[in-house]
């Protein structure tokens, strides 16, 4: 199983965040997760609107095709959906990891939310080099 | 006073008689400011003099809390100056134990290397801000002038090196320019 692609929405919905990992058609790729996202946002409002979130891994919010989505929400109302490719039959999918992968999104996010000469909430878009990084290297990553 | 034993007062003031404050609240804090800073003056130029200056202010205050505290009594030479500026004052006030390094050949210079600064933490400085030479925490330049003064040295303190300029380490350079002598006024002869 592989990350695809690793997105983060504001409350309203919109991406502030997109970095995808397969690298083979970035233009196509970019727009067919920004359509999971987009329709992941529904399944999310549908989630958080069920009842008072206790915890904030979402788990499995769609499969499409050969893709499944996980989510995640931030007691800020911040989102982040995590696009892998399918399981192989014989492959069983903990949600232990998938979870682990968020915790691990979640810390690098404060870290950079931290910084003082941060402007995601002026500019609605997330640009931060060492978040970059975190990710790139949590995307290298090919779970089993 | 031997240098282990200056290690042993720095650590003992702050074990038992400083005041404690949430780290992440005094870096916050820190941080904001030095961003407002930015906001107002638009020039890093001036936001270093700012931030020098305040911390000038803050220096000449502290002095007197950390030689209460510490009962420390007159240092014999600029050597012991820098033992005591590293292994006292930056532990009691920071938590942190600076090395003392890259003494000039006439004793009158040195250097403190930090490998991890409080302040830093969390903070990513934009790319303009490293082009235009930003000190981030340039106030702790300042708080070293301003002690140092009121010991009755004159110095210049600046930063050479910044982990968040990209360098392994921080260092502050310290340089003694002159010792200035109490005035003796003059008597009637």
């Amino acid at each position: 199983m592989k990350i695809l692609c690793i997105a983060i929405l504001n409350r309203q919905g919109n991406p502030i965040y997109m970095r995808s990992f397969n690298g083979e058609d970035i233009q196509r790729d970019d727009v067919k997760y920004s359509y999971l996202a987009h329709t992941s946002c529904d399944v999310i409002e549908e989630r958080i609107a069920q009842g008072k979130i206790s915890d904030l891994f979402l788990g499995l919010l769609q499969t499409a095709g050969d893709m499944v989505v996980y989510g995640y929400v931030l007691n800020t109302g911040i989102r982040m959906i995590l696009v892998m490719s399918a399981p192989s039959e014989s492959a069983v999918v903990r949600s232990a990891e998938i979870r682990q992968i968020f915790q691990q999104i979640h810390a690098a996010y404060i870290a950079m939310v931290c910084n003082p000469f941060n402007e995601t909430r002026e500019q609605d878009r997330l640009a931060s080099g060492r978040f970059d990084m975190v990710v790139s290297q949590i995307g290298q990553l090919n779970t089993k | 006073m031997a240098a282990k034993q200056y290690k042993a007062i720095g650590e003992e003031a702050w074990k038992n008689n400083v005041e404690k404050v949430n780290a992440e609240l005094f870096i916050f804090t820190y941080g904001s400011l030095v961003v407002q800073l930015v906001k107002d003056f638009e020039d890093y130029g001036a936001v270093n003099k700012q931030l020098d200056k305040m911390g000038y202010n803050i220096g000449v205050r502290l002095i007197d809390d950390i030689l209460a505290r510490t009962g420390i009594d007159k240092c014999a030479d600029f050597h012991t100056t820098a033992e005591v500026v590293a292994k006292v004052g930056f532990r009691v006030f920071l938590n942190i134990a600076p090395a003392i390094a890259n003494w000039s050949a006439d004793a009158k210079e040195f250097s403190l290397i930090l490998e991890d600064n409080p302040l830093n933490d969390f903070c990513e400085l934009p790319p303009k801000a490293v082009q235009e030479g930003l000190w981030y925490s340039n106030v702790l330049c300042g708080v070293i002038r301003g002690a140092l003064e009121m010991m009755q040295m004159q110095t210049e303190v600046w930063f050479v090196h910044d982990v968040l300029r990209g360098d392994d380490v921080s260092e502050i350079r310290v340089k003694l320019v002159k010792i200035l002598d109490e005035e003796v006024p003059v008597g009637d002869e």
